[in-house]
């Protein structure tokens, strides 16, 4: 509990790195906060016309846009997050090198920019329900915990990655491939219904599975997260934080070193 | 007495000469190799009393560093203990944290935060920081379009500003005009009389001796001598004259690659009636350095840096700014070089030597070389000043007017 009193003690540091990370971006950009919007929104339209002309996925009687964008939300934050954590420690070599801030800070500043873009973003699925006619409902609040425990797993698997990243860069290019392999095991495109029965004891095992199915539900369908998924999801979260943690203090100290 | 500011007590650091791999399976207990580490630290234990000022000196490589990057918990000791009573604000460069693509006003909240200074604190002294800093017109002005002395000016006023009890600084003084190192020193004495705590690394013993009330010798990772200043820094310049004696081939406490290394050199006086062991006031003065290199050299630049045992450098001589040679030279051999009248006030001087090939440093000897400048030979100056009241000499012709009186 030392780290907690210490983060507390750090906490404006932080709130101006994470100032500077999302400020950094818009400088000498012209459509600057515009890309935030404009990125999630062309991929919608692209899975639209793949998963509905050249292939048919079935998106359980919903619109296809507001189906795939309600969960296309949660996943772009969930990648650009595991990247940016991934490197985080790595990019402020200069910092950690010349001066003493708790380093996991680093790490849950990274995130500022992708939690920002996300709820940015989520302005535009308001206009898609609007257009969609999808009535709102008090499960939407969900929406607030749902993305309190992705940014709880993304810090839980970023921790592990940053620390290895620190001394082998090959978790980088790692991440890279297994972000790709685990859009396809998510239920992103698809529905989870469409998962064959026989696959489910493995496939429910990914952490992503109830969260991102859970903001489909909220956001989308109107009926709360499935409790047995979201169980599996805050048990890799409470596994992987407290032994990333414990790696972490035992590796930042050589941090300085190694970089 | 109260609580020590500071407590270094036995402390070991070691770092591995290749990459660092070998850290992270250490972390899960597997054996290191042995064969590659280096110890930067061995065994240092010192304590800080509040108020005091602990100038930390000794040659480049000496772990002076690796000492302030264990006391600001950059890195971690391999043995040993380190206890810090208070607030401790560490700056072992200038600008840590600066964005390029921020502005001056946005960068002096990020940098405060990241040195420890609260919001609050910082909205209060903003105005002073940038006054300080001298560059009031450019404050809104991302600091990427900075020149490098307003940059500098802009990291070290913020730094200067913090209050904390324990002030950690490595040789920041080395940056920015004469006019601001002073404004820098002046800062840093009242933060002295001011009763924080203050470490201080630096090269510059007339800064040490000015500012620091004990002073701590390192040499390869042990201390040499810990103590008053005075003597400290006495015997420390002493050492460096006594090592100016050794000859050359002796001294393996050299920097570089290794692929050309020293084998001679000389200093003596140049006079119109020729050249002369002692060196005149006004004489010229000709270096010259017997090298050998392992196999044929690519660009070779040679440089020497002439200097004060207390107050540093005087002048740096270096073949590439000076146009370099006319034909290259070989594989083995001796370069001169023959500069101006000296100019330089009675006293003894060192003399550093470095090559560099293609742009890397190949050898460097430190204090390889000295010599006395000797009280004569610069016409038109009965006296000449010592060394303690000035460095240069210069001719001068004084006039006066009598001032008429009105009326």
């Amino acid at each position: 509990m030392i780290c907690a009193r210490e983060w507390w003690d750090y906490r404006e540091a932080a709130m101006q790195l994470a100032w500077r990370e999302i400020r950094v971006r818009f400088k000498q950009s012209f459509l600057g906060v515009a890309w935030t919007i404009i990125q999630p929104l062309s991929l919608m339209v692209l899975f639209t016309i793949i998963f509905t002309r050249f292939l048919k996925v079935p998106s359980e009687n919903y619109p296809y846009p507001i189906f795939i964008y309600s969960v296309l939300l949660p996943w772009g934050l969930f990648s650009t997050g595991l990247i940016r954590a991934t490197s985080s420690i790595v990019n402020n070599a200069g910092l950690i090198q010349k001066i003493y801030i708790p380093r996991e800070i680093f790490i849950v500043v990274s995130l500022a920019p992708p939690v920002a873009d996300f709820l940015l973003s989520t302005v535009i699925y308001i206009g898609l329900m609007a257009w969609f006619h999808v009535a709102p409902t008090w499960q939407m609040l969900w929406f607030f915990p749902l993305l309190a425990a992705e940014v709880l797993l993304i810090l839980g698997i970023g921790i592990w990655l940053a620390t290895f990243n620190a001394f082998y860069r090959d978790a980088s290019s790692a991440l890279g491939l297994l972000l790709q392999l685990w859009f396809y095991a998510t239920p992103i495109f698809y529905p989870l219904a469409s998962v064959p029965a026989r696959f489910m004891p493995f496939y429910r095992l990914n952490p992503a599975v109830g969260i991102m199915d859970g903001f489909r539900n909220v956001l989308l369908k109107g009926v709360p997260p499935d409790a047995a998924l979201m169980a599996i999801s805050l048990g890799w979260i409470v596994f992987l934080l407290l032994g990333g943690l414990l790696l972490f203090r035992r590796a930042e100290g050589y941090f300085a070193d190694v970089l | 007495m109260g609580k020590p500011a500071v407590v270094v007590d036995h402390l070991w650091k070691r770092y591995h000469k290749r990459f660092g791999t070998s850290t992270l399976w250490s972390l899960f207990g597997r054996r290191e190799r042995t064969d590659d580490e280096f110890w930067a630290l061995k065994d240092v234990s010192f304590e800080v009393q509040p108020g005091e000022c602990l100038g930390i000196i000794g040659p480049n490589g000496s772990g002076k560093s690796t000492l302030l990057k264990i006391l600001s918990r950059i890195t971690k000791p391999t043995r040993g203990r380190i206890e810090v009573n208070g607030r401790v604000a560490s700056m072992l460069e200038v600008g840590t944290g600066f964005h390029p693509d921020l502005t001056g006003r946005e960068n002096i909240y990020l940098n405060g935060a990241v040195l420890g200074m609260k919001r609050a604190e910082i909205r209060k002294r903003f105005d002073e920081i940038v006054a300080f800093s001298g560059v009031e017109e450019f404050i809104d002005v991302p600091v990427k379009r900075y020149s490098s002395g307003m940059y500098v000016r802009l990291a070290f006023a913020v730094a200067a500003h913090i209050q904390t009890d324990i002030l950690i600084m490595d040789e920041v003084l080395a940056v920015g005009d004469a006019e601001f190192q002073n404004k820098c020193l002046g800062k840093m004495e009242s933060a002295a009389s001011e009763g924080r705590t203050v470490l201080f690394v630096s090269h510059n013993m007339a800064a040490i001796r000015a500012l620091c009330t004990r002073a701590h010798w390192l040499d390869q990772g042990k201390t040499v001598q810990i103590g008053d200043t005075a003597s400290v820094v006495g015997r420390y310049i002493e050492g460096a004259a006594r090592l100016t004696d050794r000859p050359l081939s002796d001294r393996t406490d050299r920097e570089g690659d290794g692929s050309v290394r020293f084998t001679s050199v000389t200093v003596e006086g140049v006079t119109p009636d020729g050249p002369r062991a002692v060196i005149g006031a006004n004489d010229r003065i000709r270096i010259r350095m017997g090298y050998r290199a392992s196999k044929a050299p690519g660009a070779l630049v040679f440089r020497v840096s002439i200097g004060d045992y207390t107050r540093g450098g005087i002048y740096f001589l270096d073949s590439d700014a000076a146009g370099g040679f006319a034909a290259p030279p070989a594989t083995e051999g001796v370069v001169e070089c023959c500069t101006g009248p000296a100019r330089i006030s009675p006293g003894p001087c060192y003399v550093h030597i470095a090559v560099f090939n293609n742009g890397q440093r190949a050898d460097r000897v430190a204090y390889a070389h000295n010599f006395i400048v000797e009280p004569a030979g610069f016409d038109g100056l009965r006296n000449l000043p010592p060394r303690q009241h000035a460095l240069g000499l210069i001719e001068q012709r004084w006039t006066a007017q009598a001032e008429r009186t009105p009326g």
